[in-house]
């Protein structure tokens, strides 16, 4: 099924009254929405034209509205749900990555022994005090820095769960550089799910992660795709997009096709904080404004292998991600963060330090009030942009870090660069999907 | 008296489509997003948030 990207320019959208929405699409006519029931439908061509909103209101003020469910955080933890435990096994790293976010590098700081057991321990009492610890508990290691540099960190908290009888699943966010054939096996054997970070074909990818050295990392990368792909495994990519041309997102999405042990593949904008601060060009909403357009096409016509943490169109959430469900997160220095962009050396940036919620140290680490007080003040209804935002629970209020890290919580460049390449693609692919229903 | 009269003919227009609306067949055809989804195999989309960081998380709920 063909479906195209349509610029925000293409729409008209205005909101009525009572959760109603009226968009006005150049290319495809006139439609109502309503964002409580998640309703949508189209107008008749010829009469559409010659109503105001007004009356269009009024055409459609009788119809019965009936709210779908709206996931939030608060059912979230009602239900008996908890956030899996996050870990930054090291601030270290093997590579030098040009955007790097957190500027890691060779000789920083592991995470101690007792960190890590002080926060698996207090994880686990956290799930049980949910009465939850029945169903498992999950755990991913990140960074931060390369969790690969403290594998044997990670097996001696698997032995140590395997051996207290805890049910656990384990994910892994590596560079995919380090590590012996006998160390992926494990992981394997582990079932853990694998993202391995890679930003695309060999020139991209050693332009963007070199080695400390400035040595390549294009040939280990193929050759660990290979080796899985000779397993069987299934993993997901996770590609930094540093350059939205056509041609380099085309080649992005292409270049992994080779590798059949990929079954998914998530690419994002690069945040221009760290190292990538230097990369930041003087027209960033043109930046963005490409990415989404040129990474549409893969979206939409293929949803189940590619990714991107701004295109949910069918769902319907008070919340962008984990930063407002309580993320667990520990940072390799025992500070518990709600955002993985966000870690101890944030603490002296205004704009984001309230990410830093607590410390492993704290007697209840992961449910403290800053985390609750986070999560209250970046409610839908609290964020004055998105209130009436037709995408609002679509977005769930866009990514936090970034609007107030990387745009210093200036709501309308946000809303440039962000806002409303993400109100295109989602309403473009809506309208699209609804028209190709109807001619069933 | 201008204004009484923009008021009056308003009033008309929208009594008119008022009208229209109650008794000449819109055929206005609402599609909800869960309806939308199934129709192009996406209903595991509508699940919730799975309370991850989404930048790097490989879950369905996106």
């Amino acid at each position: 099924m063909k479906i195209n990207y349509y610029e925000f320019e293409d729409f008209k959208i205005d909101y009525l009254n009572k959760g109603w929405y009226c968009i006005k699409s150049k290319e495809l006519g006139v439609y109502v929405y309503n964002i409580d029931s998640t309703e949508l439908a189209k107008f008749p061509i010829e009469s559409a034209r010659i109503y105001t909103n007004n009356q269009i209101y009024k055409l459609i003020s009788d119809k019965e509205v009936i709210p779908t469910h709206t996931y939030n955080p608060t059912d979230f933890f009602l239900s008996g749900k908890v956030p899996r435990l996050m870990i930054y096994p090291t601030s270290a790293c093997n590579l030098s990555c040009i955007y790097c976010h957190c500027s890691s590098e060779r000789e920083s700081v592991h995470m101690t022994d007792s960190v890590i057991f002080e926060s698996i321990s207090k994880y686990i009492k956290f799930v049980e005090s949910q009465g939850c610890l029945s169903n498992g508990i999950e755990i991913t290691f990140m960074g931060g820095g390369e969790p690969f540099l403290k594998i044997g960190s990670i097996k001696k908290i698997v032995d140590y769960l395997k051996n207290n009888r805890i049910s656990a699943k384990f994910s892994i966010v590596t560079n995919g550089t380090l590590g012996s054939d006998s160390d992926w096996l494990w992981l394997i054997s582990e079932k853990f799910r694998i993202t391995i970070s890679a930003d695309g074909p060999p020139h991209v990818q050693n332009h963007q992660r070199p080695y400390n050295s400035n040595n390549p990392t294009a040939d280990i990368i193929e050759r660990r795709l290979h080796f899985l792909s000779n397993q069987k495994v299934k993993i997901n990519i996770r590609s930094t997009v540093i350059n939205s041309s056509k041609k380099n997102i085309d080649d992005i999405c292409k270049y992994f096709r080779l590798f059949k042990c990929i079954s998914t593949h998530h690419l994002e904008p690069v945040s221009f904080a760290g190292r990538g601060e230097s990369l930041s060009g003087s027209n960033i909403s043109h930046f963005y404004s490409n990415f989404f357009k040129y990474y549409s096409k893969y979206l939409y016509s293929n949803p189940s292998r590619f990714k991107s943490s701004w295109f949910k169109p069918f769902q319907k959430s008070d919340g962008f991600c984990g930063a407002v469900y309580h993320n667990s997160i520990v940072t390799h220095d025992g500070y518990v963060t709600l955002c993985s962009e966000v870690d101890s050396k944030s603490i002296n940036n205004k704009n984001i330090n309230n990410f830093l919620v607590s410390k492993i140290e704290e007697i209840n680490p992961f449910t403290s009030d800053k985390a609750i007080e986070f999560s209250q003040k970046n409610a839908l209804d609290h964020l004055p942009v998105c209130c009436k935002c037709i995408i609002k629970y679509k977005c769930g209020g866009g990514c936090y870090v970034k609007r107030a890290r990387d745009f210093y919580d200036n709501q309308l460049s946000f809303y440039d660069s962000f806002c409303k390449n993400v109100i295109a693609l989602q309403i473009s692919y809506l309208l699209q999907v609804y028209e190709k229903r109807n001619f069933k | 008296m201008k204004s009484k009269l923009l008021a009056k003919c308003i009033e008309k227009i929208e009594k008119k489509i008022s009208h229209y609306s109650n008794h000449v067949d819109l055929n206005l055809v609402f599609s909800s997003d869960s309806e939308l989804a199934q129709s192009v195999n996406s209903s595991k989309w509508i699940k919730a948030n799975c309370g991850h960081d989404c930048c790097t998380c490989d879950q369905e709920c996106k």
